[in-house]
Parts: structure tokens; sequence; C-alpha cells
């Protein structure tokens, strides 16, 4: 609800939650003087990310969720600039990881959510593109075929 | 793709800022429309020429690119 009503928000409650899982995992797994420094930078980060929404341009709108149709072309590019370079990179230490003999498991997960992912994707917006070829106008688009 | 935008703009005297909030777009889009650096999609095409009172046809004229 509140999401809705302030997009803008949207973007840093993400991020705030996101850092605390991170953060509490770190608490779990190292203690509280290695967590808190992680919780710190992320509610800056969050408080940061929440000023720049407020700007005005193409950021303060992308960032803020109040894109128009220009703006979120825009981050959808930049999300999938962002997913190459993230591919790459995973790519790079799977190879680097194997030539040094160390657990690759990690890297292999990661390329399989994304190639995952992208096919997941291929299939689910492939159903906004062309209609089946026999759907009901397909006779009548037969028939312009014919005329034209 | 080139388009009549500013020029219809300027001829009622209507500012980009007043165009956008018309569109519902920013005023940065409006400025990228104006100077052919995007094409917008045709919802919003229709809505320019509904706003301008004309016709995709007569705002918008795909065979002629933009040089920059």
């Amino acid at each position: 609800m509140i999401m809705t009503r302030h997009p803008r928000l949207r973007a840093p409650a993400v991020m705030a939650i996101g850092g605390s899982v991170i953060a509490a995992a770190v608490l779990i797994g190292q203690g509280w003087a290695a967590a808190v420094p992680v919780e710190v930078v992320t509610i800056a980060a969050a408080i940061g990310y929440y000023l720049l929404g407020g700007r005005g341009g193409d950021l303060g709108a992308i960032i803020g969720h109040q894109a128009d149709e220009r703006q979120e072309s825009i981050r959808v590019r930049a999300r999938a600039l962002a997913a190459q370079v993230a591919g790459l990179a995973a790519l790079a230490g799977y190879v680097i990881e194997l030539a040094r003999g160390s657990a690759v498991w990690p890297f292999e997960l990661f390329v399989a959510v994304l190639a995952g992912s992208f096919l997941a994707g291929l299939v689910i917006y492939r159903a906004g593109g062309a209609g089946p070829a026999n759907g009901p106008d397909s006779e009548h688009e037969e028939r312009s075929h014919v005329v034209s | 793709m080139r388009n009549r935008i500013r020029e219809q703009r300027t001829a009622r005297g209507i500012s980009q800022r007043e165009v956008a909030a018309a569109l519902g777009v920013s005023r940065q889009t409006v400025i990228a429309i104006e100077n052919g650096r995007y094409s917008p999609s045709l919802p919003l095409a229709f809505r320019i020429a509904q706003f301008f009172g004309s016709t995709v046809d007569e705002m918008f004229d795909a065979s002629e690119e933009v040089r920059t």
C-alpha cells in the first residue's frame, strides 16, 4: 500500500531489506562487529537512493519509480547491460576457479539461474508478441493477404 | 523520426513543461521526441496527435530521418 502510494520508497525499501538480510547473515556467521558496518552502509545507501529518487531528470525518475516510457526503456536497457556484465563476470569467475581447482558450484549456480531466467523471460514475454497463427483472426488475415 | 511537435507547440505558445504535463511524460522526454532522439510508442504518438488536434500522420513523418 505504502509502496504504491509512494513509489519513491520502493527502491530504498528493497535496498534496506536486502541489505538487512545480508547484515543478518553476516551477524550469524561473523558476529556483531562485522554486521553493524554492513547495516550502516545499507541504511546510508537506502537514504542516498531515496534522495536521488527525488531529484529531477531521468535518473531521479528511474530510481524514484516514476519513469515514463522513454525512461522505462532506459531502465530496461541498463538492467539488461547489468545482467550481461554479471553473467560475464560469473563466467570469468567460473573459469578462474576452475583453473585454480577450487569449488566452482557457486558460479555454476549463478550461471544456471541467469540462463534459466533468460529462457523463462523468452517464454513469458513471447506471450505479449504475435498471436497464434490459427487464432480467430487468421482467416481474416489470410483474406487480407489475398486482397492485397 | 522527424516530427512537427516543436513547430505546433511554438505556434500555440505552449511550453515543453506544459506539453509534458498534458501527455503524462517528463520534459526530458518531450525534448528527446522534439529532437528526434526518441520515437514515442504508438499510444503516446496518438496522445500527442490528440493533444495538438491533429493526426499521427500529420505529426510524424517516418520517411524523414532527423540528421544529427
